[in-house]
């Protein structure tokens, strides 16, 4: 038995398949793709797929983790089940987790997720300066984030601790309480990634690294040696 | 953790898709998101199906827009458009696209901000198509018909239709009795689809450059195409008449299309898979079209015949195969009477093993009342789950015998034994309330096959629930009630009340009961032996702010009420009054396929409680004129592909 940790945006209209679907859209595209899942016991088995944290309706992730247990796994499978996958999924990138039962490495997914990164833009542009900057200074005051920044391409980036705790509707409600927004269809938030924090040795920024590599041109031939024995896995 | 990230050699395989790192914006720029961020059950919006075929270019192609007047979870559920949807990408001049009706919180934001209606897959503006069709499986779902065509900016009338717009077709069982709809729609389909669109859109891709009144003539001519506009309709004393229009020979009744053979007939390879959760979500394959049971109140029976079966073997193939492309964990082996499949028995022998390798479970939609179906169903995992549903119809013998439902007091016995006995303890039982001669004595024998049933299960098993459903009869076209008086919103409440009550007196709690609100049974009604003046009825409620009449939370009659006092029209007219058999009826223009003289011969036995039988099981021939059953030569009991029963 494998466990193997994937990552895996949920691009476009995608977004709005709500959570509890999730597992149903991985052992689907699996089942499609031929991939060989390790099933639950009991009545009714069916493949073993645990999920991060909750992602709430409406909101595109880049790198959203989960974990399935699986009989065999190569690379192939990999890029096959990804083809397999309906519009708006993909996989960011995947490895196979090790370790002792009870030991450090095998703790389960939702301890590796520490934080979480978030793109914050309003949906309607005030004129003059965005009221999104003083409220993420405020909730960095307040401890509610650890750090924000100007986003490339639209809006705020914000790193959350614990996002079991503190989903994107964290801020949604903590921007209703100010009166910046009303709901939800005046924010857009996409989550980055969920994973561990790492701060940046050149110049201390915070930034949260997905848990698995991604996918990546030696993905492939690293996957495969893994699985194969032939290589072991290191940090 | 331990994972190893970096590495040698570059290969050019696993990089992630383009599509999946486009810059945040690809979604800031949806101007639909913050309407879809705003509703409830936005996942009936999203697309995201595994399966959609990619849209075809060229001017030969007829762009063809599968409309469902429900919502997606209903609508992507019907296995119609699974079928057509895959048809229509097949045929070298057609394509597809489906939409879906939105929900009243969606329609309000679209009306607000001015946003039209568009297809699912390619979001392309409904007015944008050739034809958008729609598909009428419910009399309660004709206001959303309207909802659609004004939000996809199409006039909703088909006179005030112009060059550009498309043209609006119906079709499904409502197609047999469309009068209600006539105005609103150019031309409906009667009859099966693989058979009939292929010719309609063979002949929209050559009439490209037509006026619309050359194309609806051309459809016309056309077998099982009924173009309203063409046919003139008179109500008067003696009911409603049709003629051609003037200067116009459009050839009456309009024969319903069959596919001779399922088997030669379009089946797709491959299914659309939703990602959101739907009502049955599962593979759906037909087993079989058709039944002969006859049961007199069933208008699928009547309106499908003759029975065509696929061969086994060649069925069990596609399951398997559809099985693998899709991933779906379950199969539906779907008909009107799944149980009657010659073959189900060697299908299900043939499937199980492969299946269950695959971990996926099969299931069917109904059961027939006797052990045979129970122990089958008892074989199939998924379907001991949960429940097991029968449905007997009405509660005394003589009213069984009146319907012509062939289930005697000792299947029903049967049945529920070797139900407990297999291990379930949920049992529902379907009845109907107000059928033709009914009587308290009929309904007080409702509750006590409810009693009974709860007996045999506490015989057999410590913890039983029972829980009776109550339909208010609809007498629909087509069948050999067609003639028959509906009970009165009144009336029917009342026997609903009545049997709660009979069943409170057994015991609080042992038996559950639900009745439909009698309500929208009084409106299903009026709509299903509707004709064309019902037209402005139907407008001026969706006017009035009438949708999705079929759901509870929505529905008001007071509304319809004023909407029919508005009209001028009497609605009780319609149902409560029952007809003469030489009244011209609003689908006496549309043939079925069984002659108008079996459904009343049919009716005057119903009356002496004679039971017909069904002529797949004894070779006897209830004379019906559907082909199959004028002499019985379509089904010899040595069919090629097909099996006996086991």
């Amino acid at each position: 038995m494998l466990r193997v940790r994937l990552t895996y945006a949920k691009r476009g209209r995608a977004c709005f398949i709500p959570h509890i679907a999730i597992p149903s859209v991985f052992s689907r595209s699996g089942n499609r793709a031929g991939i060989s899942f390790q099933l639950s016991e009991g009545f009714s088995p069916r493949p073993r797929i645990s999920l991060g944290p909750e992602l709430p309706v409406g909101v595109p992730a880049l790198s959203e983790p989960l974990e399935v247990r699986l009989l065999s796994f190569s690379a192939d499978d990999l890029l096959r089940w990804d083809r397999a996958l309906p519009p708006g999924f993909f996989f960011a990138g995947a490895c196979v987790v090790i370790g002792e039962p009870g030991s450090t490495e095998a703790k389960s997914l939702n301890k590796w997720c520490e934080a979480s990164s978030c793109i914050l833009a309003l949906r309607e542009n005030p004129v003059g300066a965005s009221p999104l900057e003083p409220f993420l200074r405020e909730m960095k005051d307040q401890g509610e984030i650890l750090a924000f920044e100007r986003a490339e391409y639209v809006g705020f980036r914000c790193i959350l601790e614990n996002p079991a705790q503190r989903s994107p509707g964290f801020l949604v409600k903590a921007l209703q309480k100010r009166g910046i927004i009303e709901g939800w269809p005046d924010i857009f938030i996409l989550r980055e990634a969920v994973g561990r924090l790492d701060v940046s040795e050149s110049n201390g920024t915070l930034r949260v690294r997905p848990l698995t590599p991604p996918f990546s041109p030696e993905f492939e031939r690293e996957i495969e040696k893994v699985v194969t024995g032939e290589s072991a896995l290191s940090e | 953790m331990k994972c190893r990230n970096e590495s040698a050699a570059p290969e050019q395989r696993a990089v992630p898709r383009e599509e999946a790192v486009q810059p945040a914006l690809f979604e800031y720029g949806d101007e639909m998101w913050p309407l879809l961020s705003n509703v409830k059950r936005s996942s009936r919006y999203a697309g995201c199906e595994y399966g959609a075929l990619p849209p075809k270019d060229g001017n030969s192609i007829v762009r063809f827009c599968l409309a469902f007047p429900d919502v997606y979870e209903i609508g992507m559920s019907y296995l119609g458009f699974q079928i057509l949807y895959f048809l229509l990408k097949h045929l070298p001049c057609g394509d597809a696209d489906r939409v879906y009706c939105p929900w009243t919180d969606l329609e309000e934001q679209m009306r607000e901000r001015g946003t039209p209606l568009t297809s699912l897959e390619n979001a392309r503006p409904l007015r944008e198509f050739d034809v958008v069709g729609f598909t009428l499986q419910y009399e309660l779902s004709y206001t959303n018909v309207l909802t659609m065509l004004d939000l996809g900016r199409i006039p909703l009338l088909s006179a005030d239709r112009a060059e550009e717009d498309p043209l609006v077709a119906a079709g499904g069982v409502g197609a047999l009795s469309p009068e209600p709809l006539a105005p609103f729609v150019d031309f409906f389909c009667v009859g099966d689809g693989e058979e009939l669109l292929p010719d309609v859109i063979a002949l929209l891709s050559g009439a490209k450059g037509l006026s619309r009144r050359e194309k609806l003539e051309r459809l016309s001519e056309i077998e099982g195409v009924y173009v309203p506009s063409l046919v003139e309709c008179d109500v008067g004393p003696g009911g409603v008449h049709f003629r051609s229009a003037e200067g116009r020979n459009v050839a009456l009744p309009v024969r319903r299309r069959i596919v001779g053979s399922l088997d030669d007939a379009f089946f797709p390879e491959m299914l659309l898979v939703p990602s959101g959760g739907i009502v049955h979500d599962r593979v759906a394959v037909e087993l079989f079209r058709g039944c002969t049971r006859g049961c007199r109140f069933c208008q699928a029976g009547m309106v499908t015949r003759p029975v065509r079966e696929r061969s086994v073997r060649p069925l069990a193939e596609r399951i398997v195969s559809l099985v693998e492309k899709t991933g779906w964990e379950e199969v539906g082996l779907l008909s009107l009477a799944s149980c009657d499949y010659s073959g189900i028995g060697e299908l299900v022998r043939e499937l199980s093993p492969m299946l269950a390798a695959k971990n996926v479970k099969l299931s069917l939609p109904s059961l027939r009342m006797d052990a045979f179906s129970v122990n089958l169903a008892a074989e199939m995992e998924s379907m001991r789950r949960g429940g097991i549903t029968f449905a007997p119809e009405a509660g005394t013998q003589r009213l069984r015998d009146v319907i012509n439902k062939g289930v005697t007091e000792e299947d029903f016995e049967t049945s529920l034994r070797t139900a407990f006995s297999k291990g379930w303890d949920r049992v529902k039982l379907y009845f109907m309330m107000g059928l033709p001669t009914e009587t308290d004595e009929d309904l007080d024998g409702i509750v006590r096959l409810a009693e009974r049933a709860y007996t045999i299960g506490k015989g057999i098993k410590k913890r039983v629930q029972v829980a009776v459903s109550l339909a208010g009869f609809v007498p629909k076209p087509h069948t050999p009630f067609q003639w028959e008086a509906q009970l009165s919103v009144d009336e029917l409440r009342r026997r609903g009340r009545y049997v709660k009550n009979r069943l409170n007196e057994v015991g609080r709690g042992k038996i559950s009961l639900k009745y439909h609100e009698p309500e929208q049974t009084f409106l299903e009604g009026v709509f299903a032996r509707g004709d064309r003046r019902l037209a402005s009825v139907l407008l001026a409620a969706w006017r009035k702010g009438a949708r999705f009449d079929g759901w509870t939370e929505t529905f008001s009659f007071a509304r319809w009420m004023e909407a029919f006092e508005e009209s001028g029209v009497d609605p009780h007219d319609y149902v409560s009054r029952e007809r003469s058999r030489d009244e011209g009826l609003p689908w006496d223009h549309i043939s079925a396929g069984v002659a108008k003289e079996f459904l009343w011969r049919e009716r005057l036995r119903s009356r002496e409680g004679i039971l017909s039988p069904d002529c797949r099981e004894d070779g006897a021939c209830a004379s019906c004129g559907a082909a199959c059953l004028a002499c019985g030569a379509c089904f010899p009991p040595e069919r090629e592909g097909g099996a006996s029963r086991a």
